[in-house]
Formats: C-alpha cells, structure tokens, sequence
C-alpha cells in the first residue's frame, strides 16, 4: 500500500487533494453524526464494546480516507455502513466464526406466531403473543441475535434497527435485493425461533398442545 | 377470501419494511380492515420488529469516541506528511 504522495497530498497532510476543504469539514461532521448508529451495530456485530469502539474507529478513519470516492448527493450514511461492513469482514469475521444452522431452513415462515397460536396456552383472558411480548426482556431478544450467524444478524440490524431499505441494504453487504429479501426472512425466521425455544424453557409459554 | 389472506401474508414483511407501492399498500390495509385474524398477525409481526428495534437502540456510543477518532484522523494525518 506504501506509495509516495503528490505534491498536493502532501500539502494537504495526506488526505486526498480532490474534496475541498469545506466540503471534507461538511461530510465528516454528517459521517460524524451516525456515531450512535455505527456504534450499536458494531457493538452487536463484535458483541463486545472494546472491538465495536476498534471497528467504528477503523470505519471512519477509512472513510476519512477514501472521502474522494464518495459521490455527493448519494447516501452517506449507507456508504459508510458499507466501510464499516467491509472493515468488519477483513477483521473481525475469522475470528468469530459460529455455525451458520443451515438445517433450520425449513421452519415455518411465522415461527414464533405459528407456534404460539398452535400452543396450548390457555391464559383465558390473555392472547399467547402478547403474553411472550410482554414478559422477554431486551436482554433476551440481544441473546437471541447474537446467536445468529454474521450474515443473518447483520441483515436484521440493518433492516430492523437501522431502518435501512431493502436496496440500501444490497448495497451496503454487496448482495442483490433478492438476496437481502431471503436473507431477511430466514434471518427473523430463526431469531423467532431462539425466542420461542426461551419462553418455553423459562416456561413463558408451553410447547406442548392439549389434545381437547 | 382465502386467496387474499394469503396473498396479505405473503406481504407481510414488505408492507411492515415499507417496501410495497401505494397501490399494494393500500391492498394489504383494505384486506386487514375486513380481516380480523390476520390483523392480529401483521399486529404480532409489527409489534416483534419493534421489540427488536428497541431493544438495540437504546445503545449510544461512549462519549468520547467522537474526540478519539478525530485524534486519530489528525494522527494519521501527521504521520502521512
């Protein structure tokens, strides 16, 4: 990577000539503003505060970096998600790997409410749904996403936390929108399916279905 | 009847992701207006994304990370030059 600066990079302390000083000042205080989102995603993608803080730095010092391939009046926030996703694959992903549960593609699409409309809870004046709704905590749900493998957990972030659409999302993991859609549904799929398996052995909801 | 309560659910995740035009959107709403058991449905589904949501959002990034990166960026700017 080692190569000799122009003239003007020089001058300009290395940073790419081509983005004028005021618009570089404009665009790094609008990158700056997505801390706190950058920030949550990398905590769950690292799953611990020091490697997320390390990867929202890497993130940004990367897009400080590469300011000049931004184009303006596209979508900053996806284009440094998208640093951020790369930075995470080069340093994060070998390290971490879990298993994919690929065998767990066949589940019902609705899981969580498939089952819990099919079970046999009987709390007469409650609905099943809102029953388990109202008693996983958020402690749960974070279990239950950090159990999803890198791919399937990134797409639920992206989608369901960061509000990103559906091609804003292909863009960001270099996927096609087809893909995210799949990924998406078998991500939410499997994650219900983490949760139900929790209320029935905390014993929220019970799994088994009475025969009257 | 029930062509339309499983098209609705096949929407199920578009229409909650805002990803279907007007004229779908409006489909899937007039469908749940007349069909209670699958409003219950997308009401579970809606309420399921949101407890995701919420509980991830609540995380901010340490108050200082700000004032690291930009040392870092000035850092890395001085050592370049």
């Amino acid at each position: 990577m080692a190569r000799c600066l122009t003239e003007t990079e020089a001058i300009n302390g290395g940073l790419t000539p081509d983005v004028a000083p005021e618009v570089r000042e404009e665009l790094e205080a609008e990158a700056l503003g997505f801390i706190d989102s950058l920030y949550r995603t990398a905590l769950r993608m690292t799953r611990n505060p020091a490697d997320a803080e390390d990867l929202v730095q890497e993130a940004y010092l990367r897009a400080f970096r590469s300011l000049h391939q931004f184009k303006p009046g596209t979508n900053l926030r996806a284009w440094i998600f998208r640093i951020m996703t790369n930075a995470y694959i080069n340093e994060y992903r070998k390290r971490s790997r879990r298993p994919t549960n690929s065998s767990l593609d066949d589940l019902e699409e609705f899981y969580l409410y498939d089952h819990l409309i099919d079970s046999g809870v009987q709390p007469t004046s409650e609905r099943p749904e809102d029953v388990v709704l109202d008693r996983l905590t958020a402690q749960d749900v974070i279990d239950a996403l950090d159990n999803l493998s890198d791919d399937f957990r990134e797409v639920v972030l992206l989608a369901d936390v960061e509000g990103f659409s559906y091609r804003e999302i292909a863009e960001i993991m270099d996927i096609p929108v087809g893909t995210v859609m799949s990924r998406l549904y078998r991500a939410r799929r499997r994650l219900q399916k983490s949760l139900y398996d929790f209320a029935v052995d905390v014993g929220y909801i019970s799994d088994s279905v009475d025969d009257d | 009847m029930m062509t339309n309560c499983r098209m609705t659910i096949e929407r199920l995740y578009p229409y909650l992701d805002r990803e279907l035009s007007e004229q779908e959107i409006e489909e899937v709403a007039d469908h749940l207006r007349k069909c209670p058991p699958c409003a219950r449905h997308f009401a579970f589904e809606a309420g399921m994304l949101s407890f995701v949501s919420d509980a991830c959002k609540s995380v901010k990034a340490p108050p200082d990370l700000v004032a690291r990166i930009l040392s870092r960026r000035t850092a890395s700017i001085e050592s370049d030059s």
